[in-house]
Protein backbone atom coordinates (compact mmCIF):
# COMPACT_ATOMS: atom_id res chain seq x y z
CA UNK A 1 0.00 0.00 0.00
CA UNK A 2 2.98 2.32 0.10
CA UNK A 3 2.26 4.97 -2.48
CA UNK A 4 5.77 6.23 -2.86
CA UNK A 5 7.14 2.91 -4.07
CA UNK A 6 4.67 2.52 -6.94
CA UNK A 7 4.91 4.53 -10.12
CA UNK A 8 2.56 7.42 -10.53
CA UNK A 9 0.41 8.00 -13.62
CA UNK A 10 0.85 11.76 -13.10
CA UNK A 11 4.52 11.34 -13.89
CA UNK A 12 5.05 12.31 -17.49
CA UNK A 13 7.24 9.36 -18.43
CA UNK A 14 4.80 6.86 -16.93
CA UNK A 15 1.86 8.54 -18.62
CA UNK A 16 3.59 8.64 -22.00
CA UNK A 17 4.63 5.01 -21.63
CA UNK A 18 1.01 4.05 -20.97
CA UNK A 19 -0.10 5.98 -24.03
CA UNK A 20 2.41 4.37 -26.36
CA UNK A 21 1.57 0.93 -25.01
CA UNK A 22 -2.19 1.14 -24.73
CA UNK A 23 -3.41 3.74 -27.23
CA UNK A 24 -2.93 1.68 -30.43
CA UNK A 25 -4.88 -1.34 -29.20
CA UNK A 26 -7.51 0.82 -27.50
CA UNK A 27 -8.04 2.61 -30.79
CA UNK A 28 -8.40 -0.69 -32.64
CA UNK A 29 -10.77 -2.03 -30.02
CA UNK A 30 -13.02 1.03 -30.39
CA UNK A 31 -12.81 0.73 -34.15
CA UNK A 32 -13.90 -2.93 -34.09
CA UNK A 33 -16.70 -2.19 -31.72
CA UNK A 34 -18.12 0.97 -33.23
CA UNK A 35 -16.71 0.99 -36.77
CA UNK A 36 -15.80 4.66 -36.95
CA UNK A 37 -12.07 5.24 -37.15
CA UNK A 38 -12.07 9.01 -36.70
CA UNK A 39 -14.29 8.90 -33.70
CA UNK A 40 -12.28 6.01 -32.26
CA UNK A 41 -9.16 8.18 -32.34
CA UNK A 42 -10.98 11.16 -30.86
CA UNK A 43 -12.16 8.99 -28.02
CA UNK A 44 -8.67 7.65 -27.36
CA UNK A 45 -7.64 11.30 -26.94
CA UNK A 46 -10.58 12.01 -24.67
CA UNK A 47 -10.03 8.91 -22.55
CA UNK A 48 -6.35 9.63 -21.99
CA UNK A 49 -7.22 13.23 -21.20
CA UNK A 50 -9.64 12.02 -18.53
CA UNK A 51 -6.99 9.62 -17.26
CA UNK A 52 -4.63 12.59 -16.90
CA UNK A 53 -7.18 14.55 -14.92
CA UNK A 54 -7.58 11.58 -12.58
CA UNK A 55 -3.94 10.51 -12.59
CA UNK A 56 -3.65 10.77 -8.83
CA UNK A 57 -6.41 8.25 -8.27
CA UNK A 58 -5.53 5.68 -10.91
CA UNK A 59 -2.46 3.53 -10.40
CA UNK A 60 -0.61 2.21 -13.48
CA UNK A 61 -1.86 -1.40 -13.11
CA UNK A 62 -5.44 -0.12 -13.10
CA UNK A 63 -4.96 2.32 -15.94
CA UNK A 64 -5.84 -0.13 -18.71
CA UNK A 65 -9.17 -1.21 -17.27
CA UNK A 66 -9.93 2.42 -16.43
CA UNK A 67 -9.23 3.58 -19.98
CA UNK A 68 -11.36 0.89 -21.60
CA UNK A 69 -14.23 1.72 -19.32
CA UNK A 70 -13.98 5.47 -19.89
CA UNK A 71 -13.58 4.99 -23.65
CA UNK A 72 -16.66 2.82 -23.98
CA UNK A 73 -18.70 5.22 -21.88
CA UNK A 74 -17.58 8.09 -24.07
CA UNK A 75 -18.58 6.21 -27.17
CA UNK A 76 -21.96 5.25 -25.81
CA UNK A 77 -22.58 8.87 -24.87
CA UNK A 78 -21.94 9.84 -28.49
CA UNK A 79 -24.15 7.03 -29.76
CA UNK A 80 -27.02 8.49 -27.77
CA UNK A 81 -26.48 11.88 -29.33
CA UNK A 82 -26.22 10.99 -32.99
CA UNK A 83 -25.66 8.16 -35.36
CA UNK A 84 -22.18 6.82 -35.83
CA UNK A 85 -20.98 8.23 -39.13
CA UNK A 86 -18.75 5.68 -40.77
CA UNK A 87 -19.79 2.11 -40.06
CA UNK A 88 -16.74 0.74 -41.79
CA UNK A 89 -13.70 -0.92 -40.35
CA UNK A 90 -11.46 0.43 -43.14
CA UNK A 91 -9.31 -2.69 -42.90
CA UNK A 92 -6.32 -2.86 -45.19
CA UNK A 93 -4.53 -5.74 -46.87
CA UNK A 94 -0.81 -6.13 -46.62
CA UNK A 95 0.65 -7.64 -49.80
CA UNK A 96 4.29 -7.52 -48.93
CA UNK A 97 4.32 -10.36 -46.43
CA UNK A 98 3.73 -13.11 -48.97
CA UNK A 99 6.42 -14.88 -50.90
CA UNK A 100 5.37 -16.39 -54.26
CA UNK A 101 3.10 -14.54 -56.73
CA UNK A 102 0.67 -17.47 -57.18
CA UNK A 103 0.27 -17.63 -53.46
CA UNK A 104 -0.31 -13.91 -53.38
CA UNK A 105 -3.15 -13.95 -55.92
CA UNK A 106 -5.00 -16.65 -54.06
CA UNK A 107 -4.63 -15.01 -50.67
CA UNK A 108 -5.39 -11.54 -51.95
CA UNK A 109 -8.73 -12.63 -53.33
CA UNK A 110 -9.53 -14.49 -50.17
CA UNK A 111 -8.53 -11.67 -47.88
CA UNK A 112 -10.73 -9.23 -49.85
CA UNK A 113 -13.64 -11.58 -49.34
CA UNK A 114 -12.71 -11.96 -45.71
CA UNK A 115 -12.81 -8.18 -45.26
CA UNK A 116 -16.36 -8.07 -46.59
CA UNK A 117 -17.37 -11.04 -44.46
CA UNK A 118 -15.97 -9.50 -41.27
CA UNK A 119 -18.13 -6.41 -41.79
CA UNK A 120 -21.18 -8.70 -41.68
CA UNK A 121 -20.32 -10.42 -38.41
CA UNK A 122 -22.37 -9.61 -35.32
CA UNK A 123 -20.61 -7.07 -33.06
CA UNK A 124 -19.62 -9.51 -30.34
CA UNK A 125 -18.03 -11.97 -32.75
CA UNK A 126 -16.33 -9.31 -34.84
CA UNK A 127 -14.50 -7.67 -31.96
CA UNK A 128 -13.27 -11.00 -30.60
CA UNK A 129 -12.11 -12.17 -34.03
CA UNK A 130 -10.22 -8.95 -34.83
CA UNK A 131 -8.64 -8.52 -31.41
CA UNK A 132 -7.29 -12.03 -31.71
CA UNK A 133 -6.25 -11.92 -35.38
CA UNK A 134 -4.99 -8.35 -35.74
CA UNK A 135 -3.90 -7.34 -32.25
CA UNK A 136 -2.80 -10.89 -31.36
CA UNK A 137 -4.62 -10.81 -28.04
CA UNK A 138 -5.11 -14.09 -26.22
CA UNK A 139 -8.60 -15.22 -25.27
CA UNK A 140 -7.81 -14.41 -21.65
CA UNK A 141 -6.81 -10.85 -22.51
CA UNK A 142 -9.92 -10.37 -24.61
CA UNK A 143 -12.09 -11.76 -21.82
CA UNK A 144 -10.61 -9.20 -19.41
CA UNK A 145 -11.33 -6.27 -21.70
CA UNK A 146 -14.87 -7.40 -22.53
CA UNK A 147 -15.54 -8.49 -18.95
CA UNK A 148 -16.85 -11.90 -20.00
CA UNK A 149 -15.58 -15.43 -19.32
CA UNK A 150 -12.80 -17.00 -21.38
CA UNK A 151 -15.28 -19.68 -22.39
CA UNK A 152 -17.61 -17.02 -23.81
CA UNK A 153 -14.75 -15.58 -25.85
CA UNK A 154 -13.90 -19.03 -27.21
CA UNK A 155 -17.51 -19.58 -28.19
CA UNK A 156 -17.69 -16.27 -29.97
CA UNK A 157 -14.48 -16.98 -31.82
CA UNK A 158 -15.69 -20.39 -32.93
CA UNK A 159 -18.98 -18.93 -34.12
CA UNK A 160 -17.16 -16.13 -35.93
CA UNK A 161 -15.06 -18.62 -37.90
CA UNK A 162 -18.04 -20.77 -38.85
CA UNK A 163 -19.96 -17.70 -39.95
CA UNK A 164 -17.07 -16.25 -41.93
CA UNK A 165 -16.58 -19.46 -43.86
CA UNK A 166 -20.27 -19.55 -44.68
CA UNK A 167 -20.33 -15.93 -45.88
CA UNK A 168 -17.21 -16.38 -47.99
CA UNK A 169 -18.67 -19.45 -49.67
CA UNK A 170 -21.68 -17.38 -50.70
CA UNK A 171 -19.71 -14.49 -52.17
CA UNK B 1 -14.42 -34.88 -37.48
CA UNK B 2 -18.09 -34.55 -36.87
CA UNK B 3 -17.42 -33.75 -33.26
CA UNK B 4 -16.18 -30.24 -34.01
CA UNK B 5 -19.64 -29.27 -35.16
CA UNK B 6 -21.06 -30.12 -31.78
CA UNK B 7 -18.15 -28.65 -29.85
CA UNK B 8 -18.77 -24.90 -29.73
CA UNK B 9 -15.17 -23.95 -28.93
CA UNK B 10 -13.39 -26.37 -31.25
CA UNK B 11 -12.18 -23.82 -33.80
CA UNK B 12 -11.00 -21.48 -31.04
CA UNK B 13 -8.91 -24.20 -29.50
CA UNK B 14 -7.58 -25.20 -32.91
CA UNK B 15 -6.41 -21.59 -33.48
CA UNK B 16 -4.76 -21.27 -30.09
CA UNK B 17 -3.03 -24.63 -30.48
CA UNK B 18 -4.93 -26.40 -27.72
CA UNK B 19 -6.01 -29.45 -29.75
CA UNK B 20 -4.23 -32.76 -29.38
CA UNK B 21 -1.86 -33.59 -32.28
CA UNK B 22 -4.25 -36.27 -33.56
CA UNK B 23 -7.26 -33.96 -33.49
CA UNK B 24 -5.29 -31.24 -35.21
CA UNK B 25 -3.97 -33.48 -37.97
CA UNK B 26 -7.36 -35.00 -38.72
CA UNK B 27 -9.01 -31.57 -38.81
CA UNK B 28 -6.42 -29.92 -41.04
CA UNK B 29 -6.64 -32.81 -43.54
CA UNK B 30 -10.41 -32.41 -43.92
CA UNK B 31 -11.92 -30.11 -46.62
CA UNK B 32 -13.37 -27.82 -43.95
CA UNK B 33 -10.03 -27.74 -42.20
CA UNK B 34 -8.36 -26.63 -45.43
CA UNK B 35 -10.91 -23.83 -45.85
CA UNK B 36 -10.23 -22.57 -42.35
CA UNK B 37 -6.47 -22.76 -42.81
CA UNK B 38 -6.70 -20.66 -45.98
CA UNK B 39 -8.99 -18.21 -44.20
CA UNK B 40 -6.57 -17.80 -41.32
CA UNK B 41 -3.69 -17.39 -43.76
CA UNK B 42 -5.60 -14.61 -45.48
CA UNK B 43 -6.44 -13.01 -42.14
CA UNK B 44 -2.73 -12.59 -41.47
CA UNK B 45 -2.68 -10.01 -44.25
CA UNK B 46 -5.33 -7.82 -42.69
CA UNK B 47 -4.50 -4.83 -40.60
CA UNK B 48 -6.12 -1.60 -39.54
CA UNK B 49 -5.15 1.79 -40.90
CA UNK B 50 -1.86 2.82 -39.38
CA UNK B 51 -2.12 4.64 -36.07
CA UNK B 52 0.19 7.59 -35.54
CA UNK B 53 0.76 7.08 -31.82
CA UNK B 54 3.54 9.70 -31.54
CA UNK B 55 1.46 12.30 -33.35
CA UNK B 56 -1.60 11.53 -31.26
CA UNK B 57 0.45 11.76 -28.08
CA UNK B 58 1.81 15.17 -28.94
CA UNK B 59 -1.72 16.34 -29.79
CA UNK B 60 -2.81 15.13 -26.37
CA UNK B 61 0.10 16.81 -24.64
CA UNK B 62 -0.76 20.11 -26.28
CA UNK B 63 -4.26 19.78 -24.96
CA UNK B 64 -3.02 19.00 -21.45
CA UNK B 65 -0.63 21.94 -21.59
CA UNK B 66 -3.55 24.29 -21.98
CA UNK B 67 -4.61 24.66 -18.37
CA UNK B 68 -7.92 22.98 -17.68
CA UNK B 69 -10.50 25.59 -16.91
CA UNK B 70 -13.44 24.88 -14.64
CA UNK B 71 -16.72 24.86 -16.48
CA UNK B 72 -18.91 27.90 -16.08
CA UNK B 73 -22.35 27.20 -14.75
CA UNK B 74 -25.37 28.89 -16.19
CA UNK B 75 -25.94 31.39 -13.45
CA UNK B 76 -25.68 34.32 -15.79
CA UNK B 77 -29.25 35.39 -15.80
CA UNK B 78 -29.88 35.56 -12.09
CA UNK B 79 -30.45 39.21 -11.06
CA UNK B 80 -27.79 39.08 -8.38
CA UNK B 81 -25.28 38.09 -10.99
CA UNK B 82 -26.15 41.00 -13.22
CA UNK B 83 -24.97 43.28 -10.44
CA UNK B 84 -21.83 41.21 -10.06
CA UNK B 85 -21.18 41.44 -13.80
CA UNK B 86 -21.70 45.19 -13.80
CA UNK B 87 -19.28 45.54 -10.90
CA UNK B 88 -16.78 43.31 -12.67
CA UNK B 89 -16.92 45.38 -15.83
CA UNK B 90 -16.20 48.53 -13.84
CA UNK B 91 -13.35 46.77 -12.06
CA UNK B 92 -11.83 45.56 -15.33
CA UNK B 93 -12.00 49.05 -16.84
CA UNK B 94 -10.36 50.47 -13.71
CA UNK B 95 -7.57 47.88 -13.83
CA UNK B 96 -7.02 48.53 -17.53
CA UNK B 97 -6.72 52.25 -16.80
CA UNK B 98 -4.31 51.69 -13.94
CA UNK B 99 -2.22 49.41 -16.12
CA UNK B 100 -2.06 52.02 -18.85
CA UNK B 101 -0.60 54.62 -16.50
CA UNK B 102 1.63 52.19 -14.62
CA UNK B 103 5.11 50.93 -15.43
CA UNK B 104 6.20 48.28 -17.86
CA UNK B 105 8.59 45.78 -16.28
CA UNK B 106 10.87 43.40 -18.11
CA UNK B 107 12.85 40.88 -16.11
CA UNK B 108 15.19 37.99 -16.77
CA UNK B 109 15.59 34.78 -14.82
CA UNK B 110 18.69 32.77 -13.91
CA UNK B 111 20.86 32.21 -16.98
CA UNK B 112 18.62 34.31 -19.20
CA UNK B 113 19.54 37.50 -21.08
CA UNK B 114 17.17 39.77 -22.95
CA UNK B 115 17.37 42.65 -25.41
CA UNK B 116 14.76 45.36 -24.80
CA UNK B 117 13.96 48.10 -27.28
CA UNK B 118 12.70 51.25 -25.59
CA UNK B 119 10.06 53.50 -27.21
CA UNK B 120 12.70 56.00 -28.46
CA UNK B 121 14.82 53.28 -30.09
CA UNK B 122 17.36 53.06 -27.29
CA UNK B 123 18.46 49.53 -26.60
CA UNK B 124 18.90 47.74 -23.27
CA UNK B 125 20.61 44.41 -22.93
CA UNK B 126 19.52 42.85 -19.67
CA UNK B 127 21.94 40.46 -18.03
CA UNK B 128 20.83 37.42 -16.01
CA UNK B 129 18.42 37.84 -13.06
CA UNK B 130 17.83 41.54 -13.70
CA UNK B 131 14.89 43.78 -14.43
CA UNK B 132 14.04 47.20 -15.74
CA UNK B 133 10.81 49.12 -15.42
CA UNK B 134 9.66 52.30 -17.08
CA UNK B 135 6.51 54.13 -18.00
CA UNK B 136 5.85 53.87 -21.73
CA UNK B 137 3.24 56.67 -21.64
CA UNK B 138 5.58 59.36 -20.39
CA UNK B 139 8.72 57.97 -22.00
CA UNK B 140 9.04 60.67 -24.69
CA UNK B 141 9.09 63.50 -22.12
CA UNK B 142 10.91 61.67 -19.39
CA UNK B 143 13.44 58.99 -20.30
CA UNK B 144 13.78 57.46 -16.89
CA UNK B 145 13.92 53.81 -15.89
CA UNK B 146 14.60 51.73 -12.82
CA UNK B 147 17.20 48.97 -12.95
CA UNK B 148 17.70 46.04 -10.63
CA UNK B 149 20.74 43.97 -11.56
CA UNK B 150 22.90 44.58 -14.61
CA UNK B 151 22.29 46.01 -18.05
CA UNK B 152 24.16 47.50 -20.98
CA UNK B 153 22.58 50.61 -22.51
CA UNK B 154 22.91 52.01 -25.98
CA UNK B 155 21.07 55.29 -25.81
CA UNK B 156 19.77 57.26 -28.77
CA UNK B 157 20.61 60.96 -28.72
CA UNK B 158 17.93 63.12 -27.17
CA UNK B 159 16.83 64.46 -23.82
CA UNK B 160 18.25 63.22 -20.53
CA UNK B 161 18.24 59.49 -20.05
CA UNK B 162 18.33 58.37 -16.44
CA UNK B 163 18.87 54.96 -14.91
CA UNK B 164 17.80 54.75 -11.28
CA UNK B 165 19.27 52.05 -9.04
CA UNK B 166 19.29 51.53 -5.31
CA UNK B 167 22.94 52.61 -5.19
CA UNK B 168 22.63 55.82 -7.19
CA UNK B 169 21.51 57.11 -10.55
CA UNK B 170 23.21 57.32 -13.92
CA UNK B 171 22.40 60.16 -16.30
CA UNK B 172 23.42 60.45 -19.95
CA UNK B 173 22.70 62.28 -23.18
CA UNK B 174 23.53 59.74 -25.86
CA UNK B 175 25.98 56.99 -25.20
CA UNK B 176 26.56 53.36 -24.35
CA UNK B 177 27.29 52.22 -20.86
CA UNK B 178 26.99 49.30 -18.50
CA UNK B 179 25.26 49.55 -15.14
CA UNK B 180 25.56 46.81 -12.59
CA UNK B 181 23.67 47.12 -9.37
CA UNK B 182 23.97 44.00 -7.25
CA UNK B 183 23.45 44.17 -3.53
CA UNK B 184 24.90 47.42 -2.22
CA UNK B 185 27.46 47.74 -5.01
CA UNK B 186 26.97 49.86 -8.10
CA UNK B 187 29.42 49.51 -11.00
CA UNK B 188 29.17 51.82 -13.99
CA UNK B 189 31.36 51.57 -17.08
CA UNK B 190 31.14 54.15 -19.83
CA UNK B 191 31.75 52.81 -23.36
CA UNK B 192 30.99 55.81 -25.57
CA UNK B 193 29.80 59.39 -24.98
CA UNK B 194 29.54 60.83 -21.52
CA UNK B 195 27.88 59.49 -18.39
CA UNK B 196 27.10 61.12 -15.11
CA UNK B 197 26.90 59.00 -11.97
CA UNK B 198 25.39 60.49 -8.86
CA UNK B 199 24.38 59.40 -5.40
CA UNK B 200 23.50 61.24 -2.23
CA UNK B 201 27.21 61.79 -1.54
CA UNK B 202 28.80 62.45 -4.90
CA UNK B 203 28.44 63.21 -8.56
CA UNK B 204 30.98 62.19 -11.17
CA UNK B 205 31.27 62.35 -14.96
CA UNK B 206 32.63 59.36 -16.84
CA UNK B 207 34.29 59.49 -20.25
CA UNK B 208 34.76 56.42 -22.49
CA UNK B 209 36.77 53.68 -20.78
CA UNK B 210 36.12 55.01 -17.30
CA UNK B 211 34.56 52.97 -14.57
CA UNK B 212 33.40 53.77 -11.05
CA UNK B 213 32.29 51.60 -8.21
CA UNK B 214 30.01 52.85 -5.48
CA UNK B 215 29.39 50.95 -2.30
CA UNK B 216 26.43 52.22 -0.32
CA UNK B 217 26.60 55.47 -2.24
CA UNK B 218 30.31 56.11 -1.57
CA UNK B 219 32.98 56.03 -4.22
CA UNK B 220 35.35 53.12 -3.64
CA UNK B 221 37.04 52.95 -7.03
CA UNK B 222 37.44 55.03 -10.13
CA UNK B 223 39.73 54.02 -12.96
CA UNK B 224 40.37 53.97 -16.67
CA UNK B 225 40.04 50.58 -18.42
CA UNK B 226 40.98 49.26 -21.82
CA UNK B 227 37.60 48.22 -23.17
CA UNK B 228 35.98 46.27 -25.95
CA UNK B 229 32.97 47.71 -27.75
CA UNK B 230 30.55 45.97 -25.39
CA UNK B 231 30.76 44.30 -21.98
CA UNK B 232 31.97 40.70 -21.97
CA UNK B 233 28.72 39.26 -20.50
CA UNK B 234 26.93 40.03 -23.76
CA UNK B 235 29.17 37.42 -25.39
CA UNK B 236 28.64 34.91 -22.61
CA UNK B 237 31.52 35.67 -20.27
CA UNK B 238 31.11 37.17 -16.82
CA UNK B 239 34.02 39.38 -15.87
CA UNK B 240 34.48 40.08 -12.18
CA UNK B 241 36.84 42.80 -11.15
CA UNK B 242 38.06 42.49 -7.57
CA UNK B 243 34.70 41.69 -5.98
CA UNK B 244 33.89 40.13 -2.58
CA UNK B 245 33.67 36.33 -2.80
CA UNK B 246 29.96 36.41 -2.06
CA UNK B 247 29.37 38.53 -5.18
CA UNK B 248 31.22 35.97 -7.30
CA UNK B 249 28.95 33.26 -5.85
CA UNK B 250 25.95 35.44 -6.53
CA UNK B 251 26.98 35.83 -10.17
CA UNK B 252 27.44 32.07 -10.56
CA UNK B 253 24.02 31.57 -9.08
CA UNK B 254 22.45 34.10 -11.45
CA UNK B 255 24.02 32.72 -14.59
CA UNK B 256 23.48 29.02 -13.91
CA UNK B 257 20.45 29.04 -11.63
CA UNK B 258 22.34 27.29 -8.86
CA UNK B 259 21.17 26.59 -5.39
CA UNK B 260 24.05 27.78 -3.21
CA UNK B 261 24.74 26.79 0.37
CA UNK B 262 27.18 29.22 1.94
CA UNK B 263 27.57 30.42 5.51
CA UNK B 264 29.23 33.83 4.84
CA UNK B 265 32.42 32.69 6.59
CA UNK B 266 34.61 33.68 3.64
CA UNK B 267 33.53 37.31 3.38
CA UNK B 268 37.03 38.72 3.45
CA UNK B 269 38.12 36.85 0.34
CA UNK B 270 37.97 38.80 -2.90
CA UNK B 271 37.76 37.46 -6.42
CA UNK B 272 39.28 38.85 -9.56
CA UNK B 273 38.66 36.98 -12.79
CA UNK B 274 35.91 35.68 -14.99
CA UNK B 275 34.00 32.63 -16.17
CA UNK B 276 32.25 31.61 -19.43
CA UNK B 277 28.52 30.75 -19.36
CA UNK B 278 28.72 27.42 -21.13
CA UNK B 279 29.29 25.04 -18.23
CA UNK B 280 28.29 25.41 -14.59
CA UNK B 281 30.80 22.83 -13.45
CA UNK B 282 33.65 24.48 -15.34
CA UNK B 283 32.74 27.94 -14.12
CA UNK B 284 32.52 26.87 -10.47
CA UNK B 285 35.91 25.25 -10.73
CA UNK B 286 37.35 28.33 -12.39
CA UNK B 287 36.19 30.60 -9.57
CA UNK B 288 36.62 28.43 -6.48
CA UNK B 289 39.79 26.47 -7.27
CA UNK B 290 42.16 29.49 -7.48
CA UNK B 291 40.73 30.77 -4.22
CA UNK B 292 41.57 27.42 -2.62
CA UNK B 293 37.98 26.91 -1.47
CA UNK B 294 36.60 23.40 -0.96
CA UNK B 295 33.14 22.67 -2.36
CA UNK B 296 30.67 20.02 -3.48
CA UNK B 297 28.69 20.39 -6.67
CA UNK B 298 25.89 18.09 -7.82
CA UNK B 299 25.05 18.76 -11.51
CA UNK B 300 21.73 16.90 -11.34
CA UNK B 301 20.29 19.15 -8.62
CA UNK B 302 22.47 22.16 -9.45
CA UNK B 303 23.34 22.45 -5.80
CA UNK B 304 26.63 24.01 -4.78
CA UNK B 305 27.83 23.56 -1.23
CA UNK B 306 30.70 25.84 -0.23
CA UNK B 307 32.64 24.11 2.53
CA UNK B 308 35.39 26.55 3.39
CA UNK B 309 39.07 27.03 2.80
CA UNK B 310 41.21 23.98 2.04
CA UNK B 311 43.62 23.28 4.89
Amino acid sequence: MSESSSENVCEESVYEGLFMKLAPTLRNFLLYKFRDIERAEDIVQESFYILWQNCKRVTPPLAKAYLYKVAQNQFLKLLDKDKVRDKHLSLQTDHTELEGPEYQMEYKELSDKLKLAIEQLPDGQREVFLMNRIDKKTYTEIAEVLEVSVKAVEKRMHKALVKLRKIIKEI
Amino acid sequence: MSHWEEDDTFLSRWLSGELSPEEKEAFEASPEGKDYMAMMGASELLHTKEYDARGELSKLKNRIAEAPKPKAKSIWMRPAFRAVIAASVILIITIAYLLSISDTTISTDYGQQEIVLLPDGSEVRLNVKSSISYNPKSWEENRQLKLVGEAFFEVKKGSNFTVETTGGSVKVLGTSFNVKSRGKTLDVICYTGKVNVSSANLTQDLTPGMTVRLEQGNLVRSEKLVLDQTPTWINGVTDLDDVPFVIALYELQNVFGLEVEYDNSLDTIRYDGGFPHDSAEGAIKLVLKPLNIAYDYDPSTRKLIVKGLNP
